[in-house]
């Protein structure tokens, strides 16, 4: 169980993490989505001990990371966003080593290699020095280093960049067999698509701040029943955004020069007025795009940026 | 700190060792090379250096032969086997490596020679060969100064002889016969007072003997041993850097083992490295110039002892570096001024007075003399004991703190 209350995190006059709070229960996966720059490396820093919060408190499994540290640390797993594997030594003596990290040893220790190897598809060439694999190897092998010592709590730090689709998959379903026993996971992510999947709870992130959280359901509430219909063409936005604001039941989200962001409810029976709106304003619409509601929806609402698919 | 940790970071750290090959062939060859140089270069009464001289004489006059004669003498054949040829083929066999160098007698030269104007003669030495061409260049330089005596001892004759070669006919038999033999009894006198001065400069040893006694070699080993060590230390050292941006560090920070345990780990691997390296050229030392291999056990202890230390000095600069290129530069400008001052490339007794002083107290030089001692028998068991002591807690402090930096600052990208 992680618990992060009221954490901040400033480097100088700068906030990467601004009064955050939230709770991931054992055996759920919560999902921190956010795009670059958002803050979710900091905030695992902070959980995972590597860095010091510069306000607020973090419990892992009831142990505060700052006054309890190694108690904390010791039911902790981290996948760090970038790899953090010896490059030079085999697989087997990476996952030695940071089983011995964990204060693991003797039989124990070697019987866990051989099943992380084996949990990881990677029996077969784990010998070979980590160099030789491929980006997706590497990535699984970063994985079960973190879960050597069977962590209580699992931290992954996008744990699918540079990951092919079979290595996703097999990455999704290490992560759902964990949280099968019981660990609590912190998964963060700039990919909505694999925050729908393997999600409980989610949290959007963006600036350092947690700008809306719960589970699926209640953040597809929040979105409500409303399409996001994207327009371009000949006009002005502003011009647009002034024809087409009066309209019921019709929201404009963003506009700027020949594009404007609309949500609206039941949009493909609307086009017609919405066009119409648009042409009697002085302009001409070349191009529309039309999405379901969305997680990507709802982050657009809340931030007007869009999340890299 | 578990102790199975610490085994497995000494294990994980002996294997990534053992996969830079390069390195470890840096480490052990650098020093066995230069070792073998200096062997070369000083060589002692096992193999003195013969150069190979080849002369081409386009003057072909009297004194060209003279000097040629001179070239045989017995002063100058020790050193000198001369060969004649010409210009083209002389080169040739240079460019083919298989001369020392090629002297070229110019036309003009017996002119300028009984005229005391400058005689210029071409050396062409071989690049692949340094101490050779050397001791010719050295050889003649004495002959222009046999010249130069001849012409205060023998300037009678020498002026005959110019009266005699400025007509066009060639002097006499009899006159040469006589002129050479007066040559040859001058020589023989001044012989002894010119050429010792120029042997001695390739034989500094012999002479004056700052060294009490110990062949020159003997006090070159510690040198070329510690050589090997520092580069070795700084190689060991700057892969803190390695561990830092593989982000293993950081990882590290969130485990429950202490960067210490890490560190401790990783010492004792560079500690087997040293001393796998310093026991291959101490043994190939000791055996090549005769030390009893009885020292070998004390000397090795102290050389694992010093390199680690000189590990984790490279390493609390590099822990302390904003980046590895800029930790490299630092210990870049150390690692070659520590070795000269150290006595790396020459040992501190033939040093000039204030740098023996400076270079005893480098921690490689201080380290280096302990080493001396053993070799030569010449230490006892509370020196050692003590030298130790010192070692082991500088080690420690700056293990210490190396290890919180580590921890701390630095495992944060
Ligand atoms: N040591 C530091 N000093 C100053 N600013 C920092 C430091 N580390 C991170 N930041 C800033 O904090 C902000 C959040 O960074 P962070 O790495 O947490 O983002 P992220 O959400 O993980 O982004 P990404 O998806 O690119 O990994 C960024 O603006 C970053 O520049
Ligand atoms: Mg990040």
């Amino acid at each position: 169980m992680i618990e992060v209350e009221r954490l901040r995190k400033s480097y100088g006059s700068f906030v990467a993490v601004d009064d955050v709070s939230f709770t991931v229960q054992p055996g759920k996966i919560f999902g921190l989505l956010g795009p670059n720059g958002a803050g979710k490396s900091t905030a695992i820093g902070c959980i995972s001990g590597l860095l010091q919060p510069t306000e607020g408190r973090v419990r892992v499994n009831g142990y505060d990371v700052v006054k309890e540290g190694k108690a904390a640390k010791q039911g902790l797993g981290v996948v760090p966003q970038e790899l953090s594997l010896y490059e030079d030594v085999s697989a087997t003596e990476n996952l030695l080593f940071w089983g011995a990290a964990y204060g693991m040893r003797g039989s124990e220790l070697k019987g866990r290699t051989h099943d992380v190897l084996t949990y990881t598809g990677l029996l077969d060439r784990a010998e070979e020095p980590v160099k030789n694999y491929s980006g997706g190897m590497k990535r699984r092998i970063n994985f079960g280093c973190a879960i050597m010592h069977r962590p209580k709590v699992l931290l992954l730090d996008e744990p699918t960049v540079g990951v092919d689709p079979q290595s996703r998959v097999r990455l999704f379903e290490m992560v759902k067999e964990q949280v099968a026993h019981g660990t609590s996971v912190l998964y963060t992510t700039h990919y909505m698509q694999e925050a729908e999947l393997l999600c409980d709870e989610l949290a959007i992130f963006d600036h350092g701040k947690l700008i809306a959280d719960g589970t699926l359901e209640d953040l597809r509430g929040m979105v409500g029943e409303k399409d996001i219909l994207r327009l371009a063409g000949n006009f002005d936005a502003e011009k647009a955004r002034a024809a087409l604001t009066p309209l019921p039941d019709v929201q404009v989200v963003t506009a700027e020069s020949d594009r404007i962001r609309l949500s609206v409810a039941d949009a493909s029976r609307r086009l017609p007025e919405l066009f119409e709106a648009i042409t009697r304003a002085g302009g001409e619409v070349r191009e529309t795009t039309l999405s379901q509601p969305s997680l990507e929806t709802l982050f657009l609402k809340l931030t007007g940026k869009e999340l890299r698919r | 700190m578990t102790t199975s940790f610490v085994g497995h970071a000494f294990r994980k750290d002996l294997s990534r060792a053992f996969m830079d090959r390069a390195a470890l062939a840096l480490y052990l060859g650098v020093p066995l090379i230069i070792g073998l140089m200096i062997l070369l270069l000083m060589g002692g009464e096992r193999h003195k250096p013969v150069a190979h001289l080849l002369i081409a004489d386009e003057d072909n006059t009297t004194v060209s032969g003279l000097f040629k004669t001179l070239l045989r003498s017995e002063q100058v054949s020790d050193f000198v086997r001369m060969e004649e040829t010409d210009r083209a083929a002389g080169r040739e066999t240079i460019d083919d490596g298989e001369a020392s160098a090629l002297l070229v007698i110019p036309e003009g030269f017996q002119g300028a020679v009984l005229r005391e104007s400058q005689a210029q003669l071409e050396l062409v030495t071989n690049p692949a060969e340094t101490i050779k061409p050397k001791i010719l260049t050295v050889s003649m330089e004495v002959l222009a100064d046999v010249v130069f005596y001849l012409h205060r001892i023998l300037g009678e004759e020498i002026r005959k002889i110019a009266e005699n070669v400025d007509g066009d006919e060639a002097p006499s038999d009899e006159a040469i016969a006589e002129i050479s033999v007066g040559i040859n009894q001058v020589m023989r006198k001044v012989g002894k007072y010119i050429f010792p001065p120029a042997i001695v400069v390739e034989a500094v040893t012999d002479e004056k003997d700052p060294t009490g006694g110990v062949p020159m070699t003997q006090l070159m080993l510690p040198g070329i041993i510690f050589m090997g060590l520092l580069l070795m230390a700084q190689g060991l050292g700057s892969d803190v850097w390695t561990e830092k941006t593989t982000g293993a560090l950081s990882r590290m920070v969130s485990a429950p083992n202490t960067m210490a345990a890490l560190l401790l780990g990783k010492i004792l691997a560079d500690a087997v490295l040293v001393f796998a390296v310093s026991c291959v050229l101490l043994t190939v030392g000791m055996l090549f110039l005769d030390i009893p291999l009885a020292r070998l056990p004390i000397a090795l202890a102290w050389t694992t002892l010093s390199g680690v230390t000189f590990v984790l000095m490279f390493m609390w600069i590099f822990v302390h570096a904003r980046t590895r290129r800029a930790g490299m530069v630092v210990t870049n400008g150390l690692v070659y001024p520590l070795m000269m001052l150290g006595g790396s490339f020459f040992p501190v007794e033939v040093m000039p007075a204030w740098m023996g002083t400076v270079g005893r107290v480098t921690p490689n030089g201080w380290s280096l003399e302990r080493l001396k001692d053993i070799l030569i028998a010449r230490t006892d068991a509370t020196t050692l004991l003590a030298s130790t002591a010192v070692l082991l807690t500088v080690a420690l402090v700056i293990f210490l703190h190396t290890a919180a930096r580590m921890g701390g600052p630095f495992a944060r990208r």
